[in-house]
């Protein structure tokens, strides 16, 4: 890993020259609330150690995507995708790719999705460390540094006026001028305190589901926040003869997720859907994929209005079942 | 259609009529041999107070250039009071649209009965000079 | 002012009612650190009691949470979630005697520092109709403390404001909304059971396009909400990307209030605006006229 030393200046003007190329986000306020925004101005970059409120991956999953276009007889083809360059992404949100590539395009996955490979392929990952926790914040629970993570292709750190860029893949190479300096020291890694290491069948009855999810309003904030719920649904949208297939966001929080085509509704209560949330990511994504599909990074806690805490479920979860 | 703005274009007005006043006033306008524009895409609803506020909404949304509504006047609703219920709709939906900045010459409202075929042509004629000097709407999904 | 006081008070009342067995449950609010603010919470037993609090913050409106529960429920309520209650007795909702409302004085509440939406419009410190009154020193007995209204007036801005003003604004706030519908789903008033925007099968309604979606459902509630929002502003406080149509709503409110005397989340026994109407209601607008 090769450290360089640069100035904001000629950082913003190396970024300058990479709009061309890349459809770039970085942290801005320039909407209100600090968020990944597409960025056509450096300038715009809000540089700063806050954690964005909604996580960076529109950039690789957007909301609506179009997925195929065509009439009775053809197929129209869509435009090609531009590469998205993803800069200050904090350490739990370029984990949480981890977990996107892990149900995506992962070997053990049974399906690799083309829409989200050739995007996630092209994609340029800068990341930012944070300086502290916020209310609501467990990344060091679930195992993340703070400060630092090497998923991503490079690494910056601000100092005044200074900039610090650690290089980390052979794609970050070049794109930055500056001079060398010495390498960063990697603080080692907190211990993962927060998992669940309980069989499925342990907690999905015996737990009190209804307690913990009494006061969710079923609004999927949560889920749309979070930088690994990957849930979606497909629809067609016709417009005079020529149909969009769109992919959207859809959330496990909404009563309308489990509805069949009959009718029926498996998952009835508010309490079931809260339980799918919690499963998905803290069991079935660990038993599927390898991963908790959890960064910590407290966004659905501090967001929810509600006031329901996926931290402290995990944490009675795991004391309630008397494994660490 | 939306390049040549001048007084040739005639723009698109979504029209809902009642089947029981207004469009039997649109048919004897027709069986009178009346002139009117033809600028306006007849919608056939049991009743004004049928007319869901998003259809309004969808048709403007969707790149019409105008939208007219006529029921039966006040007092002779086919189902009692049906236009009572409309014309307090129509009227807060006007509003509503003021304040989100779609100009409200764009949608309008009146009442037509089965036997006024003048006044459903007077109607379409003002409707449609209100909406060509606004020219073709831009909003598309206003975009 | 005196939140421990009025905190003491709500406290005592719950550990009585769900003691003596007068109620069910208790809807209250409870300290929450990671949120920054006090959160809901349903107490069924009276040694949860301790669990309330009652402080600047409480801005949060559970009167949503009737429609959740059953059986007989208090609600430590302050004035924008008694208005919010009587909507929905008005709309035949809930049932006046399975409801228990503890009103709760409150001068205006406090969020990230600045006065809660809605706040600035609020019409009085006092609920409108209550079971129990917890005043702001905490005794049983409201204390005269005025509200004046002086917020934006939605009507004068309108009337003063050209239409691509008026498109910009409502197009920037359109722009933050991710459709999330946690406006929808906080919101006391938006009870249906299939909301339009949910039911899949309009063909003419689909989820298209970004904008033309989020313009439809905005307009369209707006319209549902018509004489019926009562200004809580629960929509605007969850919404997690700070969309701002509040003025939309106040407009409407303003328009029903100008020309039909209508004022929502006053009279529990009222029929609602848009369900009535009069042989000479306004035809303002109207071609003709």
């Amino acid at each position: 890993m090769k450290r360089i030393k640069t100035t904001k200046e000629a950082f913003n003007k190396d970024l300058a020259a990479l709009l061309d190329k890349f459809d770039v986000f970085a942290p801005s306020t320039k909407q209100g609330k600090l968020d990944y925004l597409n960025i056509t101005d450096p300038e715009d970059i809000t540089w700063t150690d806050d954690l964005p409120y909604k996580s960076p991956k529109e950039t690789v999953f957007p909301r609506v995507e179009e997925i195929m276009r065509f009439t009775k007889d053809d197929v129209v083809p869509t435009a090609n995708v531009k590469p998205v360059l993803l800069l200050g992404a904090k350490p739990c949100d370029i984990e949480s790719f981890d977990v996107f590539d892990g149900v995506f395009t992962s070997e053990k996955g049974l399906y690799i999705d083309p829409f989200y490979k050739e995007r996630r392929d092209k994609m340029l990952i800068i990341g930012s460390g944070c300086a502290a926790k916020k209310p609501g914040c467990f990344c060091d629970e679930r195992g993340y540094d703070m400060t630092f993570s090497d998923k991503c292709d490079a690494f910056v750190a601000l100092d005044g006026d200074d900039m610090y860029i650690d290089l980390i893949t052979d794609r970050a190479e070049g794109l930055f001028s500056g001079s060398d300096c010495p390498p960063r020291e990697v603080n080692k890694a907190p211990e993962t305190t927060l998992k669940i290491d309980a069989h499925e069948n342990d907690i999905f009855t015996t737990m009190p589901w209804e307690d913990w999810a009494m006061s969710c309003i079923g609004c999927g904030t949560c889920t749309y926040v979070c930088p690994t719920c990957h849930c979606f649904d497909i629809r067609d949208a016709d417009d005079k003869g020529e149909v969009t297939r769109c992919r959207l966001w859809d959330s496990c929080m909404y009563s309308n997720f489990t509805l069949h085509a009959g009718g029926t509704n498996p998952r009835t209560t508010q309490a079931a859907r809260y339980r799918q949330r919690v499963m998905h990511k803290y069991v079935y994504l660990r038993d599927n994929i390898g991963i908790t599909a959890c960064t910590g990074c407290g966004r659905c806690i501090r967001l929810c209005p509600g006031g329901i805490n996926i931290h402290d479920t995990v944490k009675d979860i795991m004391g309630r079942t008397g494994k660490k | 259609m939306s390049e040549n703005v001048n007084t040739e274009w005639t723009p698109r007005i979504v029209t809902f009529l009642c089947n029981w006043c207004s469009y039997a006033g649109a048919d004897l306008a027709g069986t009178s041999r009346l002139q009117y524009p033809p600028s306006i895409r007849v919608i056939r609803v049991p009743c004004s107070g049928r007319i869901n506020p998003q259809y309004i909404i969808k048709a403007i949304a969707d790149g019409a250039d105008g939208v007219l509504v006529s029921g039966c006047h006040p007092g002779d609703c086919h189902y009692l009071a049906g236009n009572m219920y409309a014309r307090r709709r129509f009227a807060v939906l006007k509003r509503l649209l003021t304040l989100a900045g779609i100009n409200s010459d764009r949608v309008h409202f009146t009442w037509v009965s089965a036997s006024e075929a003048e006044s459903f042509v007077r109607a379409v004629k003002e409707v449609t000079e209100k909406v060509r000097a606004l020219g073709p709407n831009d909003l598309g999904g206003m975009e | 002012m005196d939140y421990t006081a009025q905190t003491n008070a709500l406290r005592a009342a719950a550990d009585k009612l769900l003691s003596e067995g007068t109620v069910d449950c208790v809807i209250g609010l409870t300290p929450n650190e990671a949120v920054g603010f006090p959160t809901p919470i349903v107490i069924r037993n009276p040694e949860d009691a301790g669990k309330l609090v009652w402080d600047e913050n409480c801005f949060t409106n559970i009167a949503v949470y009737l429609l959740r529960t059953t059986g007989r429920r208090a609600i430590a309520a302050k004035a924008c979630d008694v208005r919010s209650i009587i909507n929905l007795l008005a709309e035949n909702q809930l049932k006046r005697d399975e409801i228990y409302i503890i009103g709760m004085q409150c001068p205006g509440m406090i969020k990230d520092g600045e006065p809660a939406p809605g706040c600035d419009q609020c019409p009085s410190s006092v609920p409108g109709i209550s079971d129990l009154t917890i005043g702001s020193d905490g005794s049983d007995t409201y204390q005269d403390e005025k509200m004046e209204p002086h917020g934006e007036n939605v009507t004068e801005w309108m009337e003063n404001s050209t239409d691509a003003e008026k498109k910009e604004r409502f197009l920037k706030e359109i722009d933050k909304c991710i459709l999330c519908f946690t406006c929808r789903q906080a919101c006391p008033a938006c009870y249906c059971t299939a909301c339009f925007i949910d039911r899949k099968a309009d063909p003419w309604r689909q989820i298209d396009a970004d904008r033309a979606t989020k313009i439809a459902f905005h307009l369209t509630r707006a319209m549902h909400l018509a004489g019926r929002c009562t200004d809580c502003c629960a929509c605007e406080k969850v919404c997690a990307s700070g969309v701002n149509l509040r003025y939309l709503y106040r407009g409407i409110i303003e328009f029903v209030s100008d020309t039909y005397g209508f004022t929502t989340g006053v009279d529990p026994d009222a029929r609602p605006v848009m369900n009535s109407f009069t042989s000479e209601d306004s035809e303002t607008g109207f071609l003709g006229r």
